[in-house]
């Protein structure tokens, strides 16, 4: 920025100037949603499809939003991201496995709590690790790129192995409670319930997001100290404990999300983090570095699109992912909603 | 000659000059010394592995080139030969053409990426190290005479080879030698060494666990982490600071 660049200033008493706002990305879901219904031809399928994608959807942004923040506020590439989605989904296992009277009860109430217990306990244990890892691997790396790349994907491989011998080897099946198995039928279209539940909660997580970034005073300091970290820090506010508090609610989501993720396949192997992982790191890529919408519409985009893909056209499921995120990085090189620094 | 050979880039370590010789004869006897398929299986792969962690070794430790696709490279020269010779049958012909195919299109594979996602920087050795990869792929597949999407193009055989190349020094090739040998070695023996010390704790709680067969990959994912710490230039950067630190 140079010294002879204009500042158009306000008048005093006229309101600031507005934000333009940007909802071209926004549209894209429900116009690939609209062209989808010609191609997919039947209505009640294509009903199944995009609730099907939607939920997908959410349970993705649950997991990538935290990656999302902990880049854009620290500048960390967590590679290990995906070891809290495996110790979220196995800490569930404490809660779902002896309390099986709740989970096979035919009570949509004891079904519930059976699952906020398990999800809060979930998330305390990520939170707690995530507040470990930050600490002891990534803290002596901030601002080297290749060593966090190296110490985090060290970390991913230490953190899959400590599941082992925490766990056992053996896969462990995760029961879904009761009321939540089956489908309902919205007239022709099945829908399965456990996908409604997981398009409740991605929305009431990323509602919660939105409100805290956007109205609360720590999300505004997350969100300056995206733009400008060492301004931040020059007005006083200790960004260190900042990192630390996104890191920790990063690691948490992370662990919701591999409650989630869990749930959905029923099986828990160590390596269901790091299978995740790839994914989620195209959705923050497609939705920009460090913007938490941008994550969460790049999470609708791929899930929904593999999810066409797979009913239209199995093979081209295989790189689906890939060929959105090329085609969005063609029109938007810096992802959906570039964050301002980057 | 030496000299030359070497580019004038010699151990300069007492240490790690014996350690690189014992390796050298070491693979060199194996056939002679030792019997049975494992130990001979157990050379043969530190041999292909030295060459592909060499390659990978270029990029990474030289331009400091994080790539996770350089396992493709490795499994389009294991694809290549394997194919060429399903085809045409066993003959040195099949090999030939299937090494000479699979190393045209490494090469235009490694070009398009590097012009796409590096814009010609360090594309140099983007391609030497995808065609050197290459070669590894087809050799592994002669070895192996087997190819298969999850012994060559796996995530796991990528972070092995990542984990190789940092334990045993960036950037500096001999560290491909030595990563590779204790690495393969490890994964082959640490297991029967690792099955006594669980049989010894016996007992105790959660040890037991910890030193199982199974989880050999946890302690060379400690001995990584650490490393990246403590000695970022891996074995060979550390034993050549301390041949240089005495005159």
């Amino acid at each position: 920025m140079t010294l002879t660049t204009q500042v158009a200033i306000p008048p005093a008493d006229g309101a600031l100037p507005s934000v333009e706002r940007d909802y071209l990305p926004a549209l894209l879901i429900p116009v690939l949603a609209l062209v989808m219904l010609p191609l997919v031809g039947s209505f009640p399928t294509w009903v199944t499809l995009t609730v099907a994608g939607l939920a997908m959807g959410m349970m993705i942004f649950i997991m990538a939003s935290g990656l999302t923040l902990i880049f854009g506020l620290m500048d960390v590439l967590n590679f290990g991201h995906g070891a809290f989605v495996s110790v979220g989904a196995f800490t569930a296992t404490y809660v779902l496995l002896p309390m099986k009277d709740w989970v096979q009860a035919d009570s949509v109430l004891l079904n519930l709590s059976v699952l906020a217990l398990a999800i809060l306990l979930a998330m305390t244990v990520t939170a707690l690790l995530g507040w470990a890892f930050e600490r002891i691997i990534i803290r002596p790396v901030y601002g080297l790129h290749l060593k966090q790349i190296l110490i985090t994907m060290g970390g991913m491989i230490v953190a899959e192995q400590l599941i082992h011998v925490v766990w056992g080897a053996e896969q462990i099946p995760l029961p879904l409670p009761e009321t939540f198995r089956g489908a309902i039928l919205l007239g022709d279209a099945a829908v399965e319930k456990y996908r409604l539940i997981a398009v409740v909660i991605g929305l009431a997580v990323f509602a919660a997001m939105f409100l805290v970034l956007n109205r609360t005073k720590i999300g505004l300091l997350i969100r300056a100290g995206v733009e400008n970290g060492e301004m931040v820090e020059a007005l006083s506010y200790r960004i260190r404990r900042l990192f630390v508090g996104v890191f920790m609610a990063g690691s948490a989501l992370a662990g919701l999300g591999g409650v989630m993720w869990g749930l959905y396949k029923e099986m828990l192997t160590a390596a269901i983090g790091g299978e995740i992982t790839v994914l989620v790191f195209i959705v923050i890529i497609i939705g920009g570095l460090g913007s938490v919408g941008g994550c969460f519409i790049g999470a609708l985009l791929v899930a929904l699109v593999a999810n066409y893909a797979g009913f239209l056209a199995p093979k081209v499921a295989l790189v689906s992912d890939i060929l959105l995120m090329v085609a969005v990085l063609l029109w938007r090189p810096r992802g959906l909603y570039p964050v301002a620094k980057r | 000659m030496l000299n030359k050979l070497l580019s004038g880039d010699f151990p300069r370590s007492r240490a790690l000059t014996a350690l690189l010789l014992f390796v050298f004869v070491g693979l060199a006897l194996a056939p002679f010394l030792v019997s049975g398929a494992r130990p001979l299986n157990v050379a043969a792969t530190i041999c292909v592995f030295i060459v592909l962690v060499a390659s990978y070794d270029l990029l990474l430790g030289y331009t400091g080139i994080v790539s996770f696709a350089h396992t493709m490279f490795y499994g389009i020269g294991a694809y290549g030969a394997g194919l060429a010779l399903y085809e045409m049958g066993p003959s040195w012909w099949a090999i030939l053409v299937g090494t000479l195919a699979a190393l045209a299109v490494s090469l235009v594979l490694a070009f398009v990426i590097g012009l796409f996602s590096l814009r010609v920087k360090a594309i140099f050795y983007a391609c030497l190290g995808a065609l050197i990869a290459t070669l590894a792929g087809v050799l592994m597949a002669l070895w192996l005479r087997y190819v298969g999407p999850k012994t060559m193009l796996s995530f796991e055989v990528m972070t092995d080879i990542l984990l190789m190349v940092v334990i045993g020094g960036m950037g500096t090739l001999y560290g491909a030698v030595i990563g590779a040998a204790i690495f393969i070695l490890a994964q082959n023996y640490l297991q029967a060494l690792m099955g006594q010390a669980s049989a010894a704790l016996a007992g105790l709680p959660l040890l037991p666990q910890l030193f199982h067969p199974d989880r050999w990959l946890l302690w060379l994912g400690v001995l990584f982490v650490l490393s990246v710490y403590f000695f970022p230039t891996g074995i060979v950067g550390r034993l050549r600071a301390r041949a240089g630190r005495k005159p």
